[in-house]
């Protein structure tokens, strides 16, 4: 398609005189400035998820210390533990641990 | 962030020097979180926003809201503004952005308005008054028969037209070739003329 550059400007021109500048209704810059200062900030809005999300967390680590507890008295491993596999916790397991640091009785001074 | 209203130091350096504060000292300023510097900020580019907003979408509230949106995007997006364009350019761009979004509302509003049973084609937009001669007239018979072109169309005759922007301004703020620019502003014009020749005695040049 071939296009009249000139017609066009001239088209453009004429229809630009009749619309005139457009504007808002007075008083725009404060509308937007009330409404920037009802925005809430990042501060608002992780405070607002930390008040939902904290309650739910202290129960969580209430309820697992709770049961972590009653089962280690019943027992004698923690719940958790047993639940994710973790080895048992002694003496004999830290002194074997891969940190490498095997103590011989032989060696002992 | 101090967010107070009021006059700023750069606002009294300004003012003491007769010369207004640069858009780079507005931005900055505004940043940092001086209100003040912000609201002339929307002062400076309130028409500019306005005509494409207004283009788009008509004079009324929803234009209002859609201008007021596009500064509360803008001010959360400051930081990220690295002035790779010019101000004015950025603003056009979130507002063609929020009108063609209002657009789209409009028309999922209508069709959900409509029920099936007596539905054949979405509600037209408000129909072109007779033309009278006055000017103000003249102007909401332009405006309303712009806004009865399909956004496509209406999109740039609002850059090229009421905007005044360049070919390549336009082909820069839509994102398309100035070829595509050129052939959607001729066939946008062609309707625009052919929706207002009824009611335009002698042309549009005001004869």
């Amino acid at each position: 398609m071939e296009h009249d550059a000139r017609g066009l400007e001239a088209r453009l021109a004429t229809l630009r005189e009749q619309v005139g500048p457009a504007s808002f209704d007075p008083g725009f810059s404060d509308r937007v400035m009330s409404r920037l200062a009802r925005q809430p900030s990042l501060a608002d809005g992780l405070q607002v998820m930390f008040f939902r999300l904290a309650p739910l967390a202290a129960a969580a680590v209430l309820l697992l210390s709770t049961a972590n507890l009653v089962s280690t008295r019943s027992s004698g491993r923690p719940f958790l533990d047993r639940l994710l596999q973790l080895p048992a916790v002694d003496l004999t397991a830290a002194l074997t641990a891969d940190t490498g640091l095997v103590i011989s009785l032989e060696d002992a001074p | 962030m101090d967010r107070r209203f009021g006059l700023s130091e750069i606002h009294q350096e300004a003012a003491g020097t007769g010369r207004a504060p640069a858009d780079g000292e507005l931005l900055a300023a505004a940043r940092a979180g001086n209100d003040a510097a912000f609201r002339v900020l929307v002062e400076r580019y309130q028409a500019v926003v306005a005509g494409v907003v207004i283009g788009m979408l008509g004079a009324g509230d929803e234009a209002d809201d859609v201008g007021q949106e596009v500064f509360i995007r803008f001010h959360g997006a400051l930081h990220r503004f690295r002035g790779d364009a010019l101000l004015a350019t950025y603003l056009r761009r979130i507002a063609l952005n929020l009108s063609l979004n209002a657009l789209k509302r409009r028309r999922r509003l209508r069709l959900r308005l409509i029920s099936r049973d007596h539905a054949t084609s979405p509600l037209a937009e408000p129909a072109v008054e007779p033309y009278d001669a006055e000017r103000a007239e003249r102007r909401v018979l332009v405006r309303r028969a712009v806004a009865q072109l399909s956004e496509k169309y209406r999109s740039v005759v609002v850059l090229r037209m009421l905007e005044g922007l360049s070919t390549n301004e336009a082909a820069a703020i839509l994102d398309v070739p100035p070829g595509t620019v050129m052939s959607r502003l001729a066939r946008g014009l062609a309707e625009l003329e052919r929706v207002l020749a009824p009611y335009v005695e002698g042309g549009l040049d005001g004869a």
